[in-house]
């Protein structure tokens, strides 16, 4: 990988790898660190980067790199809402978002981080089993899991939409 | 047999108990046991590893849950698609509990913005080499001084003498034929009226034509000069001696053609204009610059001499010896204003001279440019 090519994955991917840690850790300045932790690997190993794979480098390196800052950190909280994004006009679509982001915000570490990457990356089984280290079949099953119990919660009478 | 029958492992447990027994008993047969066990071939361990290409999925009841995770994800076969869509709108509950799940999928629009981008951009460490300010101004100095040197050293040149009288010999011997040199040769006719040279031819020669068309056997009578223009410092410097007078007018021959060749010498020379006076510049030696008006026994054919720019660029040397019949002179060509305005001036000065008919002794000398009183 080239500094160019580096570069250019910045542009490309810092957004993405940002939304995938701040939403699993709901702490900005950890999420930065964790993007900044990331990408200060792929530079210094950019030799043995390939250009076309660096997005799943990134969150390979990005994804590790959390799981690690929660195991020493735990410092999980939840937040009842994290910017004026979701403030939407819309109160149906913002009752529907946050209801979905509380949902979201019961699932463990690891079925938070399968549906992220499935829903806003849109990695195949596959592609997500070697950014997490999980093998295909587990993927699907931890995933199926993951929607299931999202369905529960908002299919409860309280959180109807 | 017994033998045979264990090694394809047709016989009973004891059997095989004691066939082991009897070779443990007969050691001198354990040999060919060994030998026929090893004709066997045990299983290789080969996997297909792609089973799951193998597997048809087909969509049941109870399997319809996991049929429509699948296809949330994406991840459902593309021949089952249409039949998925066909069994969700088929059935209203099916209906409901897929747009349910529709729900549970995230928004990928959503946008979060990493606003610290350029702390991620990285740009490799190129080497700078400062430089300070006494290196700075050593080298301005260094600089400096090499222009300074080299323009005194320019200047120094040209206050040189660049006429020079060379012999014949010199410029056979060391072929002065530089493009830039013009040489004017003036061959003579012994004329009695006139001068002692008497007629006198003046050609324009290019430098690169005077090895091949100049006669060293030339006759004795004619004396030659030869005007050089051109750089030929290099050459000549070390053979011929400048300034040094001597340049005997018997050599000149006056031209016999009508051209006027105008040269120039020196400012503080004033113009010879008359044959006696060409005359007196034989028994006295010139020195560098004279100015010199040459007429001819033809009142329309002279050589002029005049003062211009050429006079300070222009040399008279002389070879060694001052018997010897040739001479020539060399102008620094790079010395002569060669602007176009100067190449007017001279066009304009050469058709009034044409014209005026200057004669010696009548003349007035105005600007430069001598015009004849008639």
């Amino acid at each position: 990988m080239t500094e160019k090519e580096y570069n250019n994955c910045v542009n490309l991917y810092a957004d993405n790898v940002y939304r995938f840690i701040l939403k699993n850790l709901r702490h900005e300045e950890d999420a930065k660190d964790v993007v900044q932790g990331a990408f200060e690997k792929m530079w210094l190993n950019r030799d043995q980067v390939d250009n076309e794979k660096c997005k799943s480098y990134l969150f390979t390196v990005a994804y590790n790199q959390m799981i690690d800052h929660i195991r020493k950190t735990k410092r999980i909280s939840l937040k009842e809402s994290f910017t004026e994004q979701e403030r939407g006009s819309d109160k149906q679509q913002y009752n529907a978002k946050r209801i979905l982001s509380e949902a979201l915000n019961k699932l463990s570490a690891t079925q938070k981080s399968l549906v992220m990457l499935k829903d806003y990356e849109g990695y195949n089984y596959a592609e997500i089993g070697q950014i997490t280290g999980l093998n295909e079949s587990q993927v699907k099953v931890y995933l199926h899991r993951a929607r299931l119990q999202l369905r529960e919660y908002i299919v409860k009478p309280e959180n109807v939409i | 047999m017994y033998f045979l029958l264990y090694v394809d492992k047709e016989l009973s447990a004891e059997e095989r108990i004691a066939v082991e027994e009897f070779v443990l008993t007969n050691m001198d047969l354990k040999p060919e046991l060994d030998l026929l066990l090893e004709t066997t071939m045990s299983p290789d361990e080969i996997v297909f590893d792609e089973k799951a290409g193998l597997c048809k999925y087909e969509i049941t009841e109870n399997r319809l849950e996991e049929s429509m995770l699948l296809y949330l994800d994406n991840e459902l076969d593309a021949s089952l698609v249409e039949q998925m869509d066909a069994t969700i709108i088929a059935d209203d509950k099916l209906k409901r509990e897929w747009n349910i799940l529709l729900h549970t999928k995230l928004d990928n629009t959503e946008k979060i913005i990493f606003d610290n981008k350029k702390s991620l951009y990285r740009h490799k460490k190129t080497r700078v080499v400062s430089m300070r300010f006494w290196r700075v101004a050593v080298a301005a100095a260094l600089i400096v001084g090499g222009i300074f040197t080299g323009f005194s050293i320019f200047t120094k040149r040209s206050g040189k003498l660049d006429v020079a009288v060379a012999g014949k010999e010199n410029l056979l011997g060391k072929k002065i034929g530089s493009p830039l040199k013009t040489i004017i040769s003036t061959e003579g006719k012994t004329n009695g009226d006139q001068q002692p040279a008497g007629k006198a031819i003046a050609n324009v020669k290019n430098a690169n034509n005077i090895a091949g068309k100049y006669n060293p056997a030339h006759d004795a009578g004619q004396k030659d000069i030869t005007i050089q223009k051109g750089d030929a410092k290099k050459e000549l410097s070390a053979t011929t001696k400048r300034t040094q007078p001597g340049l005997s007018l018997e050599n000149i021959n006056i031209p016999k053609s009508n051209e006027t060749v105008s040269s120039t010498v020196r400012d503080d020379i004033k113009p010879l204009t008359n044959k006696n006076e060409l005359a007196r510049l034989e028994q006295k030696d010139l020195g560098l610059g004279s100015l010199v008006t040459s007429k001819t026994g033809l009142e329309d054919k002279e050589i002029t001499l005049s003062t211009n720019s050429y006079a300070k660029n222009t040399v008279v040397d002389q070879t060694a010896t001052e018997t010897s019949e040739n001479h020539i002179l060399f102008i620094n060509e790079e010395k002569i204003n060669r602007s176009k305005m100067s190449g007017l001036f001279r066009k304009v000065k050469r058709v009034i001279s044409r014209n005026a008919n200057v004669k010696t002794g009548n003349s007035i000398q105005i600007a430069g440019f001598e015009i004849a009183a008639r």
